[in-house]
């Protein structure tokens, strides 16, 4: 009869050449030794070398083309009037600057036209006459019967006629020159103002146009000077530049903002291709059958060609990079593109992070959807509407009404707060704190892709769908389990993080309201609630775990509950501490949280705060170390389960507070990962948590302490907390550990492996 | 060395109804033991091989292979199976060696010992002349012969044949059996499915029937021609699957 009690080696195996010994994840040169033939097969095929190098090699020279062909042109070709050859048209606010400025320009132009004729040799017969100037000087009073018509109907004064007029691309730069002070003496300096309009390209055209031509006209009048010492003055042209910004209603996409999403666009098509191969390809050649029959966890089979395709991906990011960068500087649309920024070192650099960041996220995505597709045309036929579903995000990212935190849920939104990034990065006005969700969120989800990806890869459904269904995928497992998997606690994890930045930011903003005011904690805990209680307790029984075990909740020892106290009693003064020296320049926070502070200082608002954040900390220690941690210590050792789900506790705070919350809040999840671990429940943990929480929020309120001059209110994340403070929370944590140590651990180490 | 305990699996329909594919199938498979699981199409046989290897989970019932249960630990399951599929492809920009050097890498073979078995199966199946050669360029017999070495490399003590010889031709085809006859020899146990029953009279000690997902008779080939009065398995075969009388009135 069949057994599945431990057997002993078959009399079989001992010729066997070779005694198995455990695949492991943690076997690095295994890992890479798959990757690198997932990679040599991959880059073998003739497909992926036209996507990885011939199209970026062919297409930006070919959109450089077309760019200067046909879309510069259209834009110049839009002539206020039938004047042929009037390629730069530009704006002045009097008739007189008019006249200097068109005076001015042909000056230059002739000593331009001068040079050259002097460097070239003359062509046989060439006697035609000389070409038309290729500019048009328009005063504001001929300006206004162009503008459109809500604009031109309103009262304008000049200079608001010249900037409707640059904004509405009727003029693409505006000169101003001041008048000639008779009185100056011989050699006279005048500040001639060149007023762009930003992001436009030919706007920074018609600039280099009119700047070389006052560098020609000052050079012609240097030298005349020089000739005729002692004669007439001579005015020299100063310049000074400055832009006006594209209006609300009237913005113009950035081109320059439109470049990252090219490049997303090229990784994609880069990445597209070894992620159906190396799934739904799999399984139609037949290889995938053998490759799950041979003792490999599914989730290091699916990684390493996680990192086939995002090595693939980021190698597309790079030759499209180069070649992009190499047809802008050979074409000279670096300047007409980059003229304010300049396409420099730093932000390639920051671009290029963008970019691994987004193969990081589509290579984990992709996988995911593949890994679904039972052949290469089923998954080609998932693929395309994603990649039309990734337009839109993309293009709506380059609407200048968007913003990363306008609505908050863009920050954390997938691919669209990569767009905005990239957009803010190009106009040189990223936030930190805003980019740092980005980034993590953006992991989160390539994290969650992954695992889904891992379940779905080899899974009866896909490998025998012949004779098994999508259910199969889903169903809850047949024997109770004594915790979650891995994938499962990780997934609630990607769901609530973002949610939870989304649900607060939306809080916060309506903390306008009298109302709402006095319901913000309650809303808080409701929405905690909901995410780390009911997801997890969802996620529990879609996996059939017990509960118990599967969220910690044995009774601990005596000890452990007042060791949990203890903590939870004295771990404060030092978390504000660190949060006092991380924030000792920032005012963000004062202000951030000053106008909410002010509003809960109130005496009926205080109790419900308190308990509301208690309940919270209870809440997320049912989820961290309860549900996560649970599902974790399985798999990893003790001090890689208490890290992990220390440094995911740290960076779920720093989507909901910022990023300097990262090292409290992970310390914190170091020390109840610990009490947790060794205690063997997550009960200690609760009581520490709730307490350490209420008795930030009762200090944060303006309480202040006896012994100290100093109100221990919420500034004190401005200033230092009192030394004597942090003296009594040091003792008291150490007191703390203590009594968990000696009283509060669990009694043998296999109480909690059962 | 193989034990099979009261497996059923069942694949639900579209309409709502269940298909038993394999219904209620015990048998067990000793050391040194080719094990012949006949049967018509649809009969079962693959999905019996892939429930053992732990790549189907049963629904009910259960199958362990050197004492490892296929659903509780697969891995170690996995580790003592070589499995040889008609369906098996291979990876088509790889070289043979690159496939089957990767292939021992999975099962965690030395490398050393990794190549000393290379190079054995090269000489054993005849592989050398294209063993740099790209997977993709291989000739469908030549393709078997890898998948077999494949499947050998990691020198397992259990061999799940899939119908080895499926779409070869007679040279192939005597290549693989000849094979099959050299692993009984040396002791690895081994469940063959294969429509050539010629082939299975010659190298299965014991046989099952499968039909319809139910194992009809299992036996020797003396036992089976002792419950049958036929004489040739392919008689036996024909009678036990229903298809002989059909047959038999069509030729009438």
């Amino acid at each position: 009869m069949p057994t599945t009690n431990e057997p002993s080696r078959p009399k079989g195996e001992r010729d066997a050449l070779y005694v198995p010994h455990p695949w492991s994840l943690d076997s690095l040169s295994r890992l890479g030794r798959l990757v690198r033939k997932e990679l040599l097969e991959i880059l073998r095929d003739r497909r992926t070398i036209i996507t990885l190098v011939a199209m970026p090699l062919l297409l930006y020279p070919l959109l450089s083309f077309a760019f200067k062909q046909f879309f510069l042109a259209s834009q110049i070709g839009i002539s206020v009037e039938s004047t042929p050859g009037a390629d730069f048209r530009i704006g002045a606010a009097t008739s007189r600057e008019k006249s200097e400025i068109d005076t001015l320009l042909h000056a230059g132009n002739v000593q331009l036209r001068a040079q050259i004729s002097k460097s070239e040799r003359p062509a046989k017969g060439g006697t035609a006459g000389p070409p038309p100037e290729p500019w048009l000087c328009i005063s504001s009073s001929d300006l206004r019967k162009f503008l459109s018509n809500g604009e031109s109907r309103r009262e304008l004064n000049a200079e608001e006629i010249l900037q409707e007029a640059l904004r509405q691309g009727i003029i693409q730069l505006i000169v101003r020159i001041p008048r000639v002070d008779a009185n100056a003496g011989k050699s006279r300096r005048l500040e001639c103002e060149l007023v762009s309009l930003e992001g436009s390209p030919q706007s920074q055209a018609t600039l280099t146009f009119v700047e070389r031509r006052i560098a020609a006209y000052n050079a012609e009048k240097l030298s005349q000077r020089l000739d005729l010492t002692g004669a007439e003055p001579v005015t020299l042209l100063s310049l000074r530049w400055s832009s006006v910004k594209a209006g609300e209603a009237g913005d113009l996409i950035s081109l320059a903002a439109l470049v990252p999403l090219i490049l997303i666009l090229m990784t994609i098509t880069g990445a597209v291709y070894p992620a159906i191969d190396l799934t739904a390809g799999e399984r139609e050649r037949g290889t995938l059958e053998i490759l799950v029959a041979a003792p490999v966890p599914r989730l290091g089979l699916l990684f390493a060609k996680y990192v086939t395709v995002f090595t693939v991906a980021v190698l597309t990011a790079v030759v499209n990079l180069v070649s992009m960068v190499a047809t802008l500087m050979l074409s000279g649309m670096n300047q007409v593109l980059f003229r304010d920024q300049g396409l420099d070192a730093v932000l390639l650099l920051e671009l290029f992070g963008l970019l691994l960041l987004f193969a990081a996220f589509f290579s984990a995505v992709l996988l995911s959807l593949t890994s679904f597709a039972r052949s290469f045309k089923e998954a080609q036929a998932y693929l395309i509407p994603l990649m039309l579903a990734s337009l839109a995000p993309g293009l709506a990212g380059m609407l200048p009404g968007l913003k990363l935190d306008h609505p908050p849920v863009m920050a954390v939104t997938p691919l669209v707060n990569i767009v905005l990034l990239a957009r803010d990065l190009f106009n040189g006005d990223a936030v930190f704190s805003l980019s740092i969700i980005v980034v993590v969120s953006t992991l989160f989800y390539a994290v969650a892709a992954i695992l889904l990806a891992a379940r779905i890869f080899g899974a009866e459904g896909v490998l025998f769908s012949e004779q098994t269904g999508w259910r199969d995928l889903f169903r809850r497992p047949l024997r109770p389990q004594d915790a979650a998997s891995v994938p499962a606690a990780l997934w609630c994890l990607a769901l609530m993080a973002p949610t939870l930045f989304v649900m607060q930011s939306a809080l916060a903003r309506s903390l306008e309201a009298q109302t709402f005011q006095r319901l913000l904690y309650p809303l808080m805990f409701a929405v905690t609630f909901v995410l780390f209680g009911i997801l997890p307790a969802i996620g529990a029984w879609l996996g059939k775990v017990r509960w118990i075990s599967g969220f910690g909740a044995r009774p601990p020892r005596l000890g452990a509950f007042l060791g949990g106290a203890i903590l939870g009693c004295s771990l404060w003064p030092i978390v504000l501490e660190m949060l006092a020296w991380l924030n000792r320049d920032s005012q963000a926070l004062e202000a951030r949280f000053g106008r909410i502070l002010e509003s809960l200082r109130q005496e009926t608002v205080l109790p419900i705060a308190v308990a509301c954040m208690m309940g919270i900390g209870v809440l997320e220690e049912w989820f961290f170390r309860g549900f996560l941690f649970q599902a974790l210590r399985g798999h990893v050792t003790k001090w890689g389960t208490i890290g992990l789900t220390a440094v995911l506790f740290g960076l779920t705070h720093v989507i909901q507070e910022g990023l300097e919350r990262m090292a409290p809040s992970t310390l914190q999840g170091f020390v109840l990962g610990w009490v947790c671990w060794e205690t063997g429940s997550v009960i200690p943990g609760m009581i520490l948590h709730a307490l350490n929480n209420g008795i930030l929020i009762w200090i944060s309120l303006g309480r202040q302490l006896e012994g100290s001059d100093v109100p221990l209110d919420w500034r004190l994340v401005g200033s230092n907390v009192p030394v004597n403070w942090v003296a009594v929370g040091v003792a008291g944590t150490l007191a703390g550990f203590a009594f968990v140590w000696f009283l509060g651990r669990k009694r043998s180490p296999a109480t909690l492996e059962d | 060395m193989i034990q099979v305990d009261r497996l059923t699996k069942c694949f639900p329909q579209p309409g709502g109804s269940v298909l038993t594919a394999v219904n209620d199938l015990s048998f067990s498979v000793a050391e040194g033991e080719v094990y012949g699981l006949l049967g018509p199409n649809g009969a079962g046989k693959t999905t019996t091989l892939r429930m053992l290897l732990g790549l189907l989970s049963p629904t009910s019932g259960q199958a362990s292979i050197a004492g490892f249960g296929s659903s509780t630990h697969p891995d170690e399951v996995k580790r003592r199976v070589g499995l040889v599929s008609a369906s098996a492809g291979l990876y088509q920009g790889l070289t043979v060696r690159e496939m089957l050097l990767f292939f021992a890498d999975l099962y965690a073979v030395q490398p050393e010992e990794a190549r000393t078995e290379l190079n054995r199966l090269s000489y054993l199946l005849n592989l050398d002349e294209f063993l740099d050669q790209r997977c993709g360029t291989l000739s469908t017999g030549q393709r078997q012969r890898v998948n077999l070495a494949r499947a050998l490399i990691h020198r397992p003590p259990v061999m799940l044949l899939d119908e080895p010889t499926l779409g070869l031709d007679v040279l192939g085809a005597q290549v693989v059996t000849e094979y099959i006859e050299l692993l009984r020899n040396e002791g690895k146990s081994a469940i063959l499915t294969t429509h050539h029953l010629d082939d299975a009279e010659r190298l299965c000690t014991r046989f099952g029937l499968l039909h319809k997902g139910i194992l009809v008779i299992e036996g020797t080939l003396h036992q089976l021609r002792a419950r049958t009065g036929c004489t040739r398995l392919v008689e036996i075969f024909l009678k036990l699957s229903e298809i002989g009388p059909a047959l038999s009135q069509w030729h009438r």
